[in-house]
């Protein structure tokens, strides 16, 4: 059969697009549009754009009161959602974000001076936002993708896009629909240490994995910490990755990140109120599965 | 070459204008930097003609980069007392004279740099060219065409060297630039777009009242064209380096429209060039709001150069690599196989992280191609020749920026009359 193909770089990684039964005159448009929302999306969240949404809110919101767009306090409200939901596990709201990035000296340094409940620190409304605490900022790292990936899902649904399978960063992978040849798309998610892969099936579904980012460093793969542990107050060192499966790109990609971070009583909190999703852990070779999702649950 | 000789040369050879200068010229003449340069023989003398900002910038470029260029400054010269001072601090040996026709007497003197105010360019470059001195003149080359054109003809006439201060032509990614444009990388230039903007009058501090027009001879029309001849004339060359063809016709518009305090020349200027291909070149220059700041910006089918802050897009920037299993996938799909597809990690972290942030031009972008004009002028002197082309390509920067000053000032579509062709 025919097959679309969309690549692009975009939020600091790589994005595909793999459409089957379409050609490329068909496919162009959608390939267009769904740019477009990248371009849009990574404009109002990078903290690495000079002038971002975001950037303008971090770097002013001490200040005063900085205008928010619509689509900002939608993403503000969605996030006061999940960091209840998970009891602080998910926290997109980072203690001198630059630094926490750096050493882990440096993280040591700041962490003593880190608060568990940061969101707290900032009030909005329909229209503008305020920090309430200085040395504070925004960070929708572990929530952009996502969030782009469920505008691209709506877009290539409303171009009549039936079958799709996308990848971005091969962290957060999305269907749309079902296999062309019938059935769910079927997935294989490799293990840590070459142990056995986790078999995932998915239709109109999405996964998103957290772990250590996997960098390569003169030709040799390194592993570093980039999450943060709120409430120990420390970067994530583990090698584990965490699985979530959801019908939305956006609640698969948060609670993986958060899971990361959760202890025990956030990870309760997160398995109980988010009962329709599928949440799996790879520790020292083995995947295992959290919760058995109460739909959905055809996975090995 | 004399200058009949060059008349027939162009006319059974060359298009008038088109460029002969290449920028493995240039690089060829760097590739000699340093090579014994300091020997007593291989020196080369030079005095200073005005040593105001711009003179004595060059006096310090040259003592900074004396292995490079093997410059030796003897002389210097101004009609300005403190600035004679000041720049007798930077070459303590060097002669002093207040008259540069004094200057021009000496002995032993390879060569000149003149940087006086526009309209102190023609007289002294001329009568150092005809006492048999090279001369390195800064941009632009005089206040009106018909000084211009008498430079060249005494020029070609000499057999002497005239540089025109246009570092471009010497900057390493402008020549790696112009290396891209003419070899086709960029794909057809259908249009180039230029500007310099800046926010503020432009004015320099006057110790007495009575000194005004002779500190800020930029600001009135008797010296010079303001942020024409001034900065423009920079971006015009490269419009004309690029094309490797000279403008068939300029039009344009310019107005005092935010500085009214008794200057002259226009705060606020737009040109377009139209080049025989269809090219359009679009220049504009204001001094009110600097938040765009400079850039020329080359565009090609294929691609876009900014070549003030070195950077090449293409239009079609390449895919990420794909991961193994979208290709196993695609595979998959194209033989109607329905296969599982291994996929998912962490996180990948991309070797780029912007969608289309470009590439440089050149990795380590240090100089703005001044040291390295001065040098080249020096080894020019060295070799007794000039760069084939390189006078050619200042002397229509500032021809076709002065055709843009009448331009503006008519309201008309201007040509190059035929006779300033060289
Ligand atoms: N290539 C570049 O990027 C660049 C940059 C700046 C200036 N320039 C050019 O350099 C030239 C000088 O500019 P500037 O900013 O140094 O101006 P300036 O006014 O600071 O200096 C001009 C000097 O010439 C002296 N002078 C005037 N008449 C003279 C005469 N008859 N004989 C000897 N000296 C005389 C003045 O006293 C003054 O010291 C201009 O043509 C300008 O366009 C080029």
């Amino acid at each position: 059969m025919k097959v679309f193909e969309y690549s692009t770089y975009a939020m600091g990684t790589r994005f595909h697009l793999v459409v089957p039964g379409w050609d490329e005159p068909m496919g162009a448009a959608v390939g267009a549009y769904v740019s477009r929302i990248l371009r849009e999306e990574e404009d109002r969240m990078s903290r690495y754009k000079d002038h971002s949404e975001l950037t303008k809110i971090n770097n002013n919101a001490l200040k005063e009161f900085v205008e928010i767009s619509e689509p900002m306090k939608q993403i503000l409200d969605e996030c006061q959602f999940y960091v209840e939901a998970t009891k602080g596990a998910f926290e997109p709201l980072l203690h001198k974000v630059e630094k926490m990035a750096a050493s882990a000296e440096t993280i040591n340094e700041i962490s003593s001076k880190h608060q568990t409940s940061l969101w707290k620190n900032i009030k909005w409304d329909d229209h503008k936002i305020r920090f309430l605490s200085s040395g504070i900022a925004l960070d929708l790292g572990g929530f952009g993708k996502g969030w782009a990936m469920e505008k691209i899902v709506d877009c290539l649904k409303e171009n009549h896009v039936t079958s799709a399978f996308i990848s971005f960063g091969e962290s957060t992978i999305t269907t749309i629909g079902s296999h062309p040849l019938g059935g769910p798309w079927k997935t294989q998610i490799p293990n840590l240490y070459h142990g056995k892969p986790l078999d995932i099936e998915l239709e109109d579904a999405s996964i998103s994995i957290s772990g250590l980012k996997v960098k390569k460093v003169d030709g040799k793969v390194k592993k570093m910490a980039h999450i943060y542990h709120p409430s120990e107050e420390r970067m994530i060192e583990e090698d584990i990755l965490m699985l979530t499966k959801s019908v939305s790109p956006l609640r698969a990609e948060i609670l993986s990140t958060a899971l990361m971070a959760a202890d025990d009583s956030q990870k309760t909190a997160i398995l109980q109120t988010f009962s329709d999703d599928g949440f799996f852990e790879c520790k020292g070779g083995n995947w295992q599965m959290l919760k058995k999702p109460l739909k959905q649950a055809n996975e090995s | 070459m004399t200058y009949q000789n060059r008349r027939t040369f162009l006319k059974n050879g060359l298009v008038a204008g088109t460029a002969i200068l290449t920028p493995m010229s240039l690089m060829k003449i760097m590739a000699q930097t340093g090579q014994n340069v300091n020997s007593p023989n291989n020196k080369v003398l030079l005095g200073v003609i005005g040593t105001g900002s711009r003179g004595m910038h060059l006096m310090q470029i040259i003592n900074d980069n004396k292995n490079q260029n093997g410059i030796e400054i003897v002389a210097i010269c101004d009609v300005y007392k403190p600035h004679l001072d000041e720049a007798q601090a930077i070459a303590p040996n060097a002669k002093a004279f207040e008259d540069y026709r004094d200057l021009l007497e000496m002995k032993d003197l390879d060569g000149v740099i003149i940087a006086t105010p526009l309209h102190v360019h023609a007289a002294p470059t001329i009568d150092a060219l005809n006492s048999g001195l090279h001369v390195f003149c800064e941009k632009a080359m005089a206040r009106n065409i018909e000084d211009v054109h008498a430079m060249a003809l005494a020029h070609y006439e000499t057999g002497k060297i005239l540089q025109i201060g246009q570092q471009r032509l010497f900057d390493p990614k402008f020549l790696r630039g112009m290396d891209k444009v003419h070899n086709g990388d960029l794909g057809i230039v259908t249009q180039i777009r230029a500007f310099w903007h800046r926010n503020n009058d432009w004015r320099r501090p006057v110790p007495s009242p009575d000194l005004e027009r002779f500190i800020n001879w930029r600001l009135y029309r008797e010296y010079s064209a303001g942020l024409l001849t001034e900065l423009a004339c920079h971006h015009i060359q490269v419009g004309n380096w690029a094309k490797r063809a000279l403008p068939i016709d300029v039009r344009g518009t310019g107005s005092i429209s935010y500085w009214k305090d008794g200057r002259e020349v226009y705060d606020n200027v737009a040109l377009i060039f139209r080049y025989e291909d269809g090219t359009q070149f679009i220049y504009d220059s204001m001094i009110q709001n600097k938040k765009y700041g400079l850039e020329v910006q080359i565009m090609g089918d294929k691609g876009t150069l900014e070549m003030e802050t070195n950077r090449f897009f293409l239009e079609n920037p390449p895919a990420p690599p794909k991961p193994a299993g979208i290709v196993q996938l695609v595979q998959d799909l194209e033989r109607n196989v329905f296969g599982s597809v291994p996929i998912g990690s962490s996180s990948w972290d991309a070797e780029l992280a912007d969608t289309n942030p470009g590439e440089p031009i050149i990795q380590n972008d240090s100089t703005d191609g001044t040291p390295e004009s001065l040098t080249g002028f020096a080894n020019s002197i060295r070799e007794g020749k000039s760069i084939p082309g390189l006078f050619e390509e200042g002397y229509y920067g500032t021809m076709w920026t002065l055709l843009g000053e009448q331009a503006i000032d008519t309201g008309e579509v201007v040509k190059i009359p035929q006779q300033f062709v060289v």
